[in-house]
């Protein structure tokens, strides 16, 4: 007599010891996909550097200063040298051991991230002083006697040429931002993802 | 994962979990995946049941959620091995779940149905109520009994046509 789909299903399930799965790798799947994930953004972001370089650039050119190009290429310098520190930062991140366990894997990725954020800041706090000063110093003797607002071509402001390096912690506190809103950007939900994942991690197999 | 919790929330109802994620895994290796998967996230929810249905509604409902979710991200997944020695050793278990013969035939035409109409015919032959169907499914108890016959006429076409 022919098996009906429902008999099938029924003796199956009635002639079959159900059998609990061999269980490998709990999480491998899903650390690679967060971690490559905050790799992609991490590399969109150091290609943003380039463009970056090239806005300081033209922005020396309308300050309108003499060698204006000299000075704009010595301003865009800190950009790239930060691109070419970034694309390494990537590759410190995708040289983690991928042979290790996933919960090393995750713990050793989180402290990297966080090393790297620290640096960046670090890197900020000192290159957006040291890219803009020597155009500053420059900008202030070119333009001796003119007000901000002539230099900029702005009305209405009538400070002193020496408060063009007011710009210098204006800019850096800036820079700061955007790099903490862009390191956001990077890490939303991930760096959470990777610690709530390292925290599942412990709750089910605790570290000794 | 402490024994308790598996004793109590995974292991009473591991044949549901394991039907499902037979249902929706082409291989071994996958359908290991998405079991620990859904343990894992029956797990991470135990505190979300608050008994408003059957648990064994939720844990269908759970699974089928993991299942699809798990289809759908599945192309955004490369492969890479890892070896993971630090993983919980109480679900470990050698044998392989894609045993009985018959019943192989009939998850593998079964596979070959959309994936609703494949969580329809698993939970009918789970002898599911219509309307508990409709409430895991999240659709109309009317529709369901009509959808039931055309998928398994499809389910028997499908077993014809491979001479299952």
């Amino acid at each position: 007599m022919e098996k009906s789909i429902e008999q099938i299903w029924k003796n199956g399930f009635l002639n079959e010891d159900l059998l609990i799965p061999k269980v490998k790798s709990l999480y491998n799947q899903k650390s690679i996909s967060i971690v490559e994930n905050i790799i992609n953004k991490f590399k969109k972001q150091i290609f943003l550097l380039i463009p970056l370089g090239i806005l300081v650039f033209i922005f020396n050119i309308i300050l309108d200063n003499e060698n204006a190009i000299f000075w704009g290429s010595i301003s865009a310098i800190p950009c790239f040298i930060w691109f070419l520190i970034g694309k390494n930062q990537v590759k410190s991140i995708k040289e983690i051991d991928y042979k290790s366990n996933s919960y090393d894997y995750l713990v050793a990725v989180r402290e990297k991230i966080n090393q790297i954020r620290s640096f960046n800041k670090r890197l900020i706090i000192t290159c957006v002083p040291l890219g803009f000063l020597p155009m500053l110093i420059y900008t202030y003797f070119n333009q001796q006697g003119k007000t901000i607002g002539e230099i900029f071509g702005v009305d209405g402001l009538y400070y002193p040429t020496v408060f063009i390096f007011l710009l210098i912690p204006i800019l850096t506190l800036i820079a700061v931002l955007i790099s903490n809103f862009l390191f956001k950007i990077i890490s939303k939900n991930r760096t959470f993802d990777i610690t709530s994942l390292i925290k599942e991690m412990e709750e089910l197999s605790p570290k000794p | 994962m402490s024994n308790d919790f598996y004793t109590t929330s995974i292991l009473p109802y591991s044949a549901i979990i394991i039907k499902i994620c037979r249902v929706y895994s082409n291989s071994q290796q996958d359908f290991e995946d998405y079991f620990q998967e859904v343990c894992l996230q029956i797990w991470r929810s135990r505190n979300n049941f608050k008994g408003n249905s059957k648990k064994t509604t939720w844990i269908y409902r759970l699974s089928l959620n993991v299942c699809l979710t798990l289809l759908k991200k599945e192309d955004k997944y490369r492969v890479v091995h890892i070896n993971s020695n630090n993983l919980p050793d109480r679900f470990i278990e050698d044998k392989q779940v894609f045993t009985d013969k018959d019943l192989s035939k009939l998850y593998e035409s079964i596979k070959q149905l959309s994936e609703v109409d494949r969580a329809i015919i698993t939970l009918y032959l789970e002898e599911l109520s219509y309307k508990e169907i409709a409430q895991i499914i999240g659709t109309n108890t009317n529709n369901i009994g009509v959808k039931i016959k055309r998928i398994k006429n499809r389910l028997k076409k499908i077993l014809t046509k491979n001479k299952f």
